[in-house]
């Protein structure tokens, strides 16, 4: 809060005194701070007092100093209720772009858990640039009973073309310039069917397109979950990182985007690039039939 | 104004869904069958031409980008640039898996009628330069010729096509990797005007947004629906020369050709 008003350490040291022992009159404060803090003329004090309702702007009439005690206390119970909230939400930390290792780690605990509930990974991109990042622990969760869906735009979709001319369009970096989402999309499902591949037709491997407008890129590794925003201006992975816990008491966050993902799940079709057939013909038709 | 084609082309379609030979499908010999595909093989391998002509002729850069993403899907590689079987290779498999040998494909030579069809068809496009509007015009061809007709004639070949190949749903049969393809990613499937936004859209729809984008007058759009017209009648020849009209369905190709001799004497 000090940054906030530009207060100085010794007229923090005033506030704290003043939060400490409630005094309601000028002269009880003083006192207090005396006894507590340092020596001050009553003068200079008076001063300091001024300044400090300068910066809070208490300006309204009557005693001064009970305002001040006033601003204090419900700036604290909203800075206090702030914290219960994002911990109660899930929210535990917001990473300027996709922590590769963080979700490793979070894939290893769930190949590890016991708890069949917590064996899921699901991934909701456009398509994933880092998915080939993953081909090992993708791999190692089908083999441990993990089940993996993959939720990635229909390459052919108007939905998929606007994000590839909105990224083209705004986004800073060069590489955005040339992007072809419909060869990242296929990029993508050639990683997947060299997993296909690997582990002979796994059945705990799903995989659908949709070609609807996704809502966030989510990452869920059990109750583990990164999401981002889809911006103008950079992919999802480029970008600031929401990191949700999952099994919260308010469930406004994780409850809304699972539903979401469960409803996108619902409306896209399935697609299963097999390595013993043509699937991009399939590809190319899978909305038009 | 955008209606008048629409319903031109849907009078067409259903004409053409009633060629005497499509009506008799189910009746003619599958080693006729093949013939007719087999044949019929040679518009597909003219295709890449009649593409790269309009992708040439044309000067509108939109238009150019649509016919040439659609070009270059003949030609699929992956995303590492590997070049994976064209769509003349899936063309030629699924003829092997219909029965045809690669002899017969090989060697069959071209009908002087399908040879026609392809020269007329290409007469027609050089026909459009020069005209006011003739990269409407070629957009129009393009699309009824290439695509909204390779569709519904897939799909009236598909009734005895499906008798050996399978779109997936059987397990019994090996799957159609050219004809069933093209039969849908091809087809017409709306209104010129009616593309949604959901759902992606054929060949046809690509090209019907740019025919709707550029038939700015009603001049424009009688141009394009006369080279509608007349698309649908070279495709309708090349079926026709299987039926003899005396002697209802065509027996078979080499009977065919004893008529044609007994005729010349």
């Amino acid at each position: 809060m000090h940054r906030e008003y530009e207060l100085t350490s010794l007229e923090i040291e005033v506030l704290m005194c003043l939060e400490e022992n409630k005094c309601q009159t000028k002269k009880d404060l003083l006192e207090t701070y005396i006894r507590s803090y340092s020596t001050i003329e009553e003068e200079a004090f008076t001063q300091r007092l001024k300044n400090i309702y300068k910066k809070f702007q208490i300006t309204g009439k009557g005693y001064k100093l009970p305002q001040l005690h006033k601003y204090l206390t419900e700036k604290y119970i909203q800075h206090q209720n702030k914290d219960i909230f994002f911990s109660e939400i899930g929210l535990t930390y917001i990473y300027p772009t996709f922590p590769r290792d963080i979700f490793e780690k979070e894939i290893d605990n769930v190949i590890r858990s016991d708890n069949q509930e917590h064996k899921r990974v699901d991934i909701l991109q456009t398509f994933a640039p880092n998915l080939n990042d993953y081909f090992e622990h993708l791999t190692q969760c089908i083999k441990n009973d993990v089940q993996v869906r993959i939720l990635l735009a229909w390459p052919y979709s108007e939905a998929a073309k606007l994000r590839e001319n909105v990224l083209r369009r705004y986004a800073s970096n060069t590489i955005s310039d040339e992007i072809n989402i419909c060869d990242c999309v296929i990029a993508n499902l050639e990683t997947l069917e060299k997993i296909i591949r690997a582990l002979d037709n796994p059945k705990l491997l799903d995989i659908k397109l949709y070609d609807t407008l996704p809502s966030l890129a989510i990452y869920r590794a059990g109750d583990y979950m990164l999401a981002a925003p889809f911006l103008h201006g950079s992919l999802a992975i480029n970008t600031f990182q929401l990191e949700l816990k999952l099994n919260t008491s308010n469930q406004l966050i994780a409850h809304t985007l699972q539903k979401d993902f469960e409803l996108m799940w619902q409306v896209a079709r399935r697609f299963y690039p097999d390595p013993n057939k043509n699937w991009r013909n399939d590809l190319k038709i899978l909305f038009t039939s | 104004m955008i209606e008048a084609i629409n319903s031109f082309e849907i009078s067409l379609i259903e004409k053409f869904r009633s060629h005497p030979l499509f009506i008799q499908i189910d009746a003619i010999a599958w080693h006729d069958v093949l013939e007719i595909l087999i044949q019929r093989r040679f518009l597909s391998l003219s295709i890449v031409n009649i593409y790269e002509f309009v992708i040439d002729a044309l000067a509108d850069q939109q238009i150019k980008r649509t016919v040439r993403g659609i070009l270059n899907e003949e030609y699929p590689r992956n995303t590492k640039g590997i070049p994976l079987p064209s769509h003349r290779e899936l063309l030629f498999q699924d003829l092997l898996n219909l029965g045809a040998t690669s002899e017969m494909i090989l060697t069959t030579p071209e009908t002087p009628v399908t040879q026609m069809v392809r020269d007329e068809s290409y007469k027609l496009m050089i026909s459009c330069l020069g005209e006011k509007y003739y990269q409407v015009g070629l957009v129009a061809f393009l699309r009824f010729w290439a695509e909204v007709l390779v569709s519904v004639e897939y799909s009236c070949l598909w009734q005895r096509i499906s008798e050996r190949l399978s779109n997936e749903q059987s397990n019994h049969k090996i799957r159609s990797e050219f004809y069933y393809f093209h039969m849908i990613h091809d087809s017409r499937n709306s209104d010129v005007g009616k593309e949604s936004f959901l759902g992606g859209l054929t060949h046809s729809q690509e090209l019907a947004i740019h025919l709707q984008r550029l038939i700015s007058s009603e001049d424009a759009l009688l141009y394009c629906i006369n080279l509608e017209g007349i698309a649908y009648q070279l495709k309708y020849r090349f079926y026709d020369q299987f039926i003899v009209p005396q002697l209802g369905m065509r027996p078979s190709l080499t009977e065919c050709k004893a008529i044609q001799l007994l005729s010349e004497l």
